[in-house]
């Protein structure tokens, strides 16, 4: 009985939209005020987006609020949307500029260097399923991404941990798919230097490492 | 194939990046170049990094954002309601307001005085009249006396009749 009225107080919720709908459609459906079109386009996106947000923040907390602040803005631009196009990869890229940008004013701020290698003494995120080896391994990835600079790094994390195709990571960084592709080799090959001398240094630092001058 | 652009198309190969055609001509520099066939290894062992860190990632589990998301854009609406009634009567308001105070502000900076203008001590006879006060050269209220301007009207000329001759005015 108890449980029957919860269901019942969390109904509006409940969204009866069939899953096989287009998302042109549900966004057609939103801009008409159907909110119930809207939260099946958040059901759909929101983890994704949520992920792909921890890759650039590394707090559960801070991408939650991120992920939030992404559906906002979009709800606000609905109308600006053109239906002919695909709505993921422009959520994505809302999503990914609002990360960046914030990213960039903690960074000016000096309140969050995201440069630095003091995150690799990071507190690891209680709500993130590390496993406990795994966890050293993705604290030295993250330390080296950290020294490539951020118009590499992003196309990085978004094609090789996020696995974005190279034509939806020009569409979500708003450049043309030569150009990622042309970041894409950059990146991996500057990963691909900085790890081999990480390795070879032992779990060392390498103080000459970092690329974040040459943005 | 140069080197420069061999190690280029290495970074693309390992992560199934690279045309067709191109990931030929790679393989056949690769076997000749052992250099680029190093790369090729380290580039391949580095790429397994990403796949080994990509499965701990789980954020399927959390809670929806949409209860919270929801409320959110209720206000949001709710705002924007609100803003467009009051777009709505405002600048309607502004407008008619700022035709009152127009025509007010104009009604009291206007000389314009009939009962003083028109009076027929204005327009004594021997002084020309103003170009700038057309009621009074018009005023037919002047002591009886044609005004100025018939002075300069012409003889009618009628059939079968010769032309008057007009007389000069008194004064004039």
């Amino acid at each position: 009985m108890i449980a029957m009225a919860k269901q019942r107080v969390e109904s509006p919720d409940i969204l009866p939209i069939n899953s096989n709908v287009s998302d042109a459609r549900l966004v057609e459906s939103a801009r008409r005020g159907d909110q119930n079109a809207f939260g099946e386009l958040v059901r759909r996106y929101e983890h994704r987006l949520q992920r792909v947000i921890l890759r650039f923040v590394r707090d559960s907390e801070l991408a939650e609020d991120l992920a939030q602040e992404t559906f906002l803005r979009v709800f606000e631009r609905l109308e600006q949307f053109d239906t002919a196009r695909r709505f993921g990869p422009w959520l994505f890229r809302i999503g990914v500029n609002l990360t960046l940008d914030y990213l960039r004013k903690c960074k000016r701020r000096g309140r969050w260097s995201l440069f630095s290698e003091g995150s690799e003494d990071r507190t690891p995120d209680p709500g993130m399923s590390d496993p406990r080896d795994e966890l050293d391994l993705k604290q030295e990835v993250q330390a080296v991404l950290e020294q490539i600079a951020e118009k590499y790094r992003s196309v990085l994390i978004l094609r090789d941990l996020e696995n974005f195709s190279t034509s939806e990571i020009s569409s979500i960084l708003n450049r043309k798919e030569a150009t990622i592709r042309w970041r894409l080799a950059e990146a991996r090959n500057r990963f691909e230097r900085l790890w081999t001398k990480r390795q070879q240094s032992d779990h060392g630092i390498v103080g000459s490492g970092n690329e974040n001058d040459e943005m | 194939m140069k080197c420069k652009q061999a190690r280029s198309d290495i970074a693309l190969f390992v992560g199934n990046d690279l045309q067709e055609k191109s990931a030929h001509e790679l393989e056949q520099h690769v076997t000749k170049c052992p250099q680029c066939s190093e790369h090729l290894t380290s580039m391949q062992e580095t790429i397994r990094v990403f796949e080994q860190i990509d499965a701990g990632l789980d954020t399927s589990r959390n809670k929806s954002l949409w209860p919270g998301l929801s409320k959110k854009i209720r206000h949001i609406e709710l705002a924007s309601s609100q803003r467009d009634r009051f777009n709505g009567w405002v600048p309607a308001v502004a407008i008619v307001a700022a035709c009152i105070l127009i025509a007010v502000v104009s009604d009291v900076s206007t000389p314009y005085a009939p009962s003083r203008v028109v009076s027929p001590t204005a327009m004594p006879a021997s002084v020309p009249p103003s170009q700038n006060d057309a009621t009074r050269l018009y005023s037919d209220e002047n002591n009886g006396q044609d005004p100025w301007f018939k002075s300069f009207e012409l003889p009618v000329v009628r059939d079968n009749e010769p032309p008057e001759k007009s007389e000069p005015q008194s004064g004039q």
